[in-house]
């Protein structure tokens, strides 16, 4: 299984008329085919800035200022405009959080699904209306030869969800990228969406990334993951490492936010005490470091390096470093990864 | 969509009839009549000519005669211009105004549109500011001003431009420009905003994310949505360019409707005054029932939700 994604030390930010937002701040991270790769954060941690950047979609006033994003052998930081719009939708598709936003009101899903295959295949007009009635049919729309001829607005949430991922897979991409897929629809719609894309991958072995903020997504279906903080990454790691050996206080944090069922009866929440930083001014230290139980004078002055637990297990904390204080659940001397 | 548009259908005859009944009341609110002059008529006279109008019937009697020969579409006989008939009075004035409308109207849907999508596009660059410079003069410079000016540099200084008349088709530039200038400047700067409002929206990014090209992106999905707002208030618009020409017709001494109505109204000409606002009240209200049709063919949303099924 090869590489399909390597993104290095990408840094985007936002020139506004205040100053600039730095929302992303060196993410480097990179995907095997058939990963699903889950990245978590809270609300303006970066989590959809990284993700429009890997797809070299970031609007003005935004830049992707430095770094690299290696797709298929190709940076796609370097390519044009019209070299993007090639790859887009076809080779990395995306879905967002909001498809009652998402598709465009004034046509009708056979307009909006065959427009993006016959921009991006050889059928004609005819085998993409059955292409698409095919991917409608997947999703599990049901009755899709009528309903194809249905404005958005005749369908629920969760259907133009799916509408949505037929779309986007309708190219057959080697990477889907889904910004928040579920975090719009009701619990019982966000599962079979979860379970929806899941089936779909074992079908046609798309590699995934979903961003969420929601630990509990990312638990059930991804096989690895990135938990980011102030625009920068905490840790990444396998699920079980996120999951059962986490090395980070951010994501110790947000394990204690989540509920957990424990023999029938449900723990007490711990929020996270304190707000995420301001972008516009980042701290020159750890992100998290006003935050932080554990916060030591280096925090507030120099940001953490990736310090190297496993081959697939890193953490930019420094109470990983090996003259930092011995704190429980915590992993000294991890090396550092550069 | 039919059940929908006949209920419409209904309303608007409804309408113009409680037009025309206001109108009506209104008018004969005010003292004196059709036949009052400065230099009194001997009452002999007076007496004979209000019986042949039926002028000396109950006010009452006289509105049920009306709006009888309103719904047989007569309107009868001017009181002030003598041996014509209402109808004929709109017959010969309209085309007149109608055409000069018309082409504002095309005017101002052609350059007002494309202006405001480019000044979106290029959005505080130096052609937006350029734009809607020129927009906000053209909503702020009143009608007969710039008619004034143009007759003045383009008819007396340069001698372009006839001075009055459609004689010469080169008549028709002035007054067609002083009448679009207003909603031309509208048109953009409406335009423009709608259009800024939609590029935020989602489904554009959506677009993007799917690799469609920026000029389809801008072309089908972004155009389609941002011509909404347009058109409500393109129709009404194209009614008040009709009816408000009125002081361009003085000016260029057009042989429009307009002269006739404002000399219809010193004169207390009943029938020319309920003539000409039946009718222009008729003419507005089926611009807006067209709005309506225009609308739910860009926007299935309404289409659906107002259809009756
Ligand atoms: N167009 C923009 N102009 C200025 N700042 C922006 C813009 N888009 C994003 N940002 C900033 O970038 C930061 C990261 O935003 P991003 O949308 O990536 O957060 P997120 O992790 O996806 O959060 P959420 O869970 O709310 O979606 C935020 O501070 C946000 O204010
Ligand atoms: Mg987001």
């Amino acid at each position: 299984m090869g590489k399909i994604l390597e993104v290095n030390n990408l840094k985007t930010s936002f020139f506004t008329h205040l100053g600039e937002v730095q929302a992303v701040r060196g993410s480097s991270f990179s995907m095997n085919e058939g990963d699903i790769l889950g990245i978590v954060g809270e609300s303006g941690s970066g989590k959809s800035v990284t993700a429009m950047s890997i797809i070299n979609l970031i609007e003005d006033p935004g830049k992707i200022k430095e770094g690299s994003v290696i797709f298929n052998g190709k940076d796609l930081t370097k390519l044009t405009e019209s070299e993007l719009t090639e790859i887009r939708g076809s080779e990395i598709a995306m879905i967002f959080q909001d498809p009652m936003t998402s598709l465009n009101p004034v046509f009708t899903i056979k307009n909006l699904m065959t427009e993006v295959i016959l921009r991006h295949t050889d059928m004609s007009k005819k085998e993409a209306i059955a292409h698409a009635i095919k991917m409608l049919d997947l999703v599990g729309i049901p009755h899709p030869e009528t309903r194809i001829n249905a404005y958005p607005h005749q369908f629920s949430g969760g259907m133009r969800q799916r509408v949505m991922i037929a779309t986007a897979l309708s190219c057959d991409p080697k990477l889907l990228i889904a910004d928040e897929p579920t975090t719009a629809l009701d619990v019982t719609i966000q599962a079979q969406i979860l379970e929806l894309l899941l089936k779909l991958k074992d079908e046609t072995n798309t590699s995934i990334i979903i961003i969420t903020h929601d630990l509990g997504v990312i638990a059930e279906v991804c096989t690895d993951i990135i938990v980011m903080y102030g625009g920068m990454m905490m840790e990444k790691g396998t699920v079980d490492e996120i999951f059962y050996e986490p090395n980070h206080p951010y994501t110790n944090g947000l394990h204690n936010s989540v509920p957990h069922i424990v023999s029938g009866k449900r723990d007490r929440l711990i929020p996270i005490k304190g707000s995420p930083p301001d972008l516009m001014k980042p701290p020159t230290g750890c992100p998290f470091s006003p935050r932080c139980p554990h916060a030591m004078q280096i925090c507030l002055e120099e940001a953490a390096p990736m310090f190297k637990l496993s081959d697939t297990h890193t953490s930019a904390c420094w109470l990983l470093h090996e003259d930092a204080p011995q704190v429980k659940g915590y992993t000294k001397g991890g090396k550092q990864d550069d | 969509m039919g059940k929908y548009f006949l209920k419409r259908f209904a309303a608007a005859i409804l309408t113009i009839l409680l037009i025309a009944t206001i109108t009506f009341f209104m008018m004969h609110s005010i003292p004196g009549g059709p036949f009052t002059r400065e230099r009194p008529v001997p009452d002999s006279i007076m007496v004979r000519l209000n019986e042949k109008y039926h002028l000396d019937d109950p006010v009452f009697i006289q509105y049920l005669d009306y709006m009888k020969g309103l719904v047989t579409l007569d309107l009868g006989p001017s009181f002030s211009i003598i041996g014509k008939d209402v109808i004929d009075l709109i017959k010969g004035g309209f085309p007149t105004s109608a055409k000069i409308g018309l082409m504002a109207t095309v005017l101002i849907i052609i350059l007002g549109i494309p202006f405001g999508i480019i000044s979106a596009l290029k959005q505080n660059k130096p052609i937006d500011y350029f734009v809607m410079f020129m927009a906000t003069l053209g909503v702020t410079v009143p009608s007969f001003v710039i008619a004034t000016l143009i007759i003045y540099v383009f008819a007396g200084l340069l001698g372009w431009l006839p001075t009055y008349g459609l004689q010469n088709p080169l008549g028709y530039i002035g007054p067609v420009v002083a009448l679009s200038g207003y909603s031309l400047s509208f048109v953009t700067r409406l335009t423009r905003s709608s259009m800024l409002e939609v590029l935020r929206q989602d489904y554009i990014r959506t677009a993007r994310a799917n690799g469609i090209k920026e000029i389809v992106v801008m072309g089908k999905h972004a155009v389609r949505n941002a011509l909404i707002p347009v058109i409500t208030y393109v129709g009404p618009m194209v009614a008040a360019i009709l009816t408000g020409s009125f002081v361009i017709e003085r000016i260029f001494a057009l042989p429009g409707m307009g002269g006739y109505f404002v000399e219809s109204i010193t004169n207390r000409d009943y029938t020319t005054i309920m003539g000409i606002t039946v009718f222009y009240a008729a003419f507005y209200i089926i611009m807006i029932l067209l709005v309506d049709v225009a609308y739910a063919l860009v926007d299935p949303r309404i289409r659906f939700e107002k259809g009756a099924k």
